[in-house]
């Protein structure tokens, strides 16, 4: 079974990683909401993000556009 | 800001047109307080051409276009595929949001504090948003969008705009001149919206200003004999069927100088006197072409068989549309004020768009032989306009006068485009009539001053 994918966001190499960062990737919010990123404008802050679950129930299958230091970790999609 | 002319002293507006001489004060072109106040009352209330739909042919294309001196974002959402307008400039602290001339966007993202725009201009995140020691609760993002047009318009393929939502509708803004820019916006054969423009298109950076293009290079006949002479003697227009094949049956037509005094739209103009089309005559370089463009003719004359067709100018256009479009051959030009004496003037090139690539190949050589860098008729005129800034601005020179009184008096109301002043094809009609309007804008508190014109009581100053 293949490893799930992990990306370091963190450090100044982070900084590519974020803006390259392919859509299906899941991102864990410091909030703890969960979501997948469905576009990316490649602007470096920004990323397009489907979320899954989200402490705000109202938001979970909703489309929003999630700052770079909202963000926990990355992983998986590919 | 209507008064800010009056701190130079004694002079009115008015009192810079002679109407009775036919002159115009050389302060309205050189003085920067009466360019400050053109940008307010005139760029801010016109309708303003920004360009063409087929330079965003796909959700999330944009270009960047502008509206006086300021950048507006033209986009295509991604959503619901319409087209819109806004400031360039972020809510935040008024950074640009987009500082390409052109793409292909999700969104538009501030790089100062991250404020970003989705594709119809709504803010959709700021930079710590999220974060419980920012905004929390202080930033409604549905009020701090983009600063959107008042109003935009897609005529025909042509993408307009104005500040002003009190403006009157674009029609109406064009009065009898509607059917003269529909007409330009077609096909060879005669379809609406028929043309495509080519990207990217041309700009040149004039040092002067925006109305000694944008006033005096439509209608401007006089000027060719002299101004393009070593250009005609290059042969550059023999592919335009400029003597060779006449037509074997002359076509009935009136060609005019024509300014409608009311609105200010005006140029050269060609009456058609019968249904139909006139026989295609051009000659191009190219194999095949000509092959194309006949045959479009004959449908378009299937088409017209019982209308005649609209006014228009020469060579399918050769009119502009008050205060700063110029539309002729498959060309719409615009000019931009960036300064009292700086413009920037753009030209977008058009060809059918149903064309064959070998025709669409030949139009793009023929529009950069004409308008390129390298290309003859335009560096022509530029080099009159830039040099009528430095040799009109000195503390001497700007008190003498520009002649406008060619023609003065000689024209006359024709029922064919109602309101609209006819004179002689080299007479300054069209550039007397801007001037008329020029001033109605300049006076004007508001659009309730502009429109409906007064008939009545005529805005003709002449």
């Amino acid at each position: 079974m293949a490893e799930t994918q992990k990306y370091e966001l963190g450090g100044q190499g982070g900084i590519a990683v974020w803006t390259n960062l392919p859509e299906g990737v899941t991102l864990t919010l410091l909030n703890g909401a969960v979501g997948t990123v469905v576009a990316n404008p490649h602007d470096g802050g920004y990323l397009l993000v489907e979320f899954h679950e989200h402490p705000d129930a109202s938001k979970v299958g909703e489309e929003e556009y999630v700052f770079f230091n909202e963000v926990k970790s990355a992983e998986g999609g590919e | 800001m209507a008064n800010l002319v009056r701190a130079l002293g004694d002079y009115s507006l008015a009192s810079y047109i002679d109407g009775e001489n036919g002159t115009v004060s050389r302060e309205l072109y050189v003085n920067s307080e009466i360019f400050e106040q053109e940008m307010e009352q005139i760029f801010q209330r016109c309708w303003l051409f920004l360009g063409h739909e087929s330079q965003l042919p796909n959700p999330g294309d944009f270009i960047i276009s502008r509206m006086g001196t300021e950048e507006v974002i033209v986009v295509r959402d991604r959503k619901d595929h319409k087209i819109r307008a806004f400031l360039n400039s972020c809510r935040h602290r008024g950074m640009k949001v987009c500082r390409y001339d052109e793409g292909n966007n999700l969104v538009f993202t501030c790089p100062y504090h991250a404020w970003t725009y989705d594709t119809k201009g709504k803010l959709v995140g700021a930079g710590f948003y999220n974060h419980p020691g920012a905004y929390t609760d202080t930033l409604p993002k549905e009020d701090w969008g983009l600063l959107e047009v008042g109003q935009f318009t897609n005529f025909y393929g042509s993408l307009w705009a104005t500040w002003d939502p009190k403006a009157p509708s674009f029609e109406d803004y064009l009065g009898p001149f509607t059917h003269s820019l529909r007409h330009c916006l077609q096909s060879s054969d005669g379809e609406d919206n028929g043309l495509e423009f080519f990207r990217p298109f041309q700009r040149h950076r004039l040092p002067t200003n925006w109305k000694v293009p944008g006033f005096t290079s439509v209608t401007d006949l006089t000027h060719t004999a002299m101004t393009h002479r070593s250009a005609q003697a290059a042969g550059l227009h023999q592919d335009q069927g400029q003597g060779k094949d006449k037509p074997t049956k002359p076509f009935p037509q009136e060609k005019y100088a024509i300014g409608d005094h009311l609105l200010g739209h005006g140029g050269m103009c060609t009456f058609y006197n019968e249904p139909g089309v006139p026989e295609y005559t051009n000659e191009w370089f190219e194999p095949g072409v000509d092959d194309y463009f006949r045959e479009a003719t004959e449908r378009k004359g299937s088409k017209l068989i019982d209308q005649i067709m609209a006014p228009h100018g020469w060579g399918g256009g050769h009119f502009a549309i008050f205060p700063a479009v110029m539309i002729d051959s498959w060309r719409l030009r615009w000019y931009h004020p960036h300064e009292t004496g700086m413009t920037e003037r753009w030209t977008l090139s058009g060809v059918d768009k149903n064309a064959p690539k070998a025709v669409k190949d030949a139009v793009r050589h023929y529009s950069e032989r004409f308008n390129g860098p390298v290309g003859f008729f335009e560096s022509d005129d530029m080099e009159n306009w830039n040099y009528v800034w430095p040799a009109s601005r000195g503390a001497r020179a700007r008190k003498a006068n520009y002649f406008y009184a060619n023609g003065l008096g000689h024209g006359v109301y024709d029922d064919r485009l109602p309101g609209v002043v006819v004179n002689g094809s080299y007479t300054e009609e069209a550039q007397r009539a801007r001037f008329s309007r020029w001033l109605a804008f300049m006076q004007a508190r508001s659009w309730d001053d502009l429109y409906p014109v007064n008939k009545s009581k005529t805005d003709r100053i002449w």
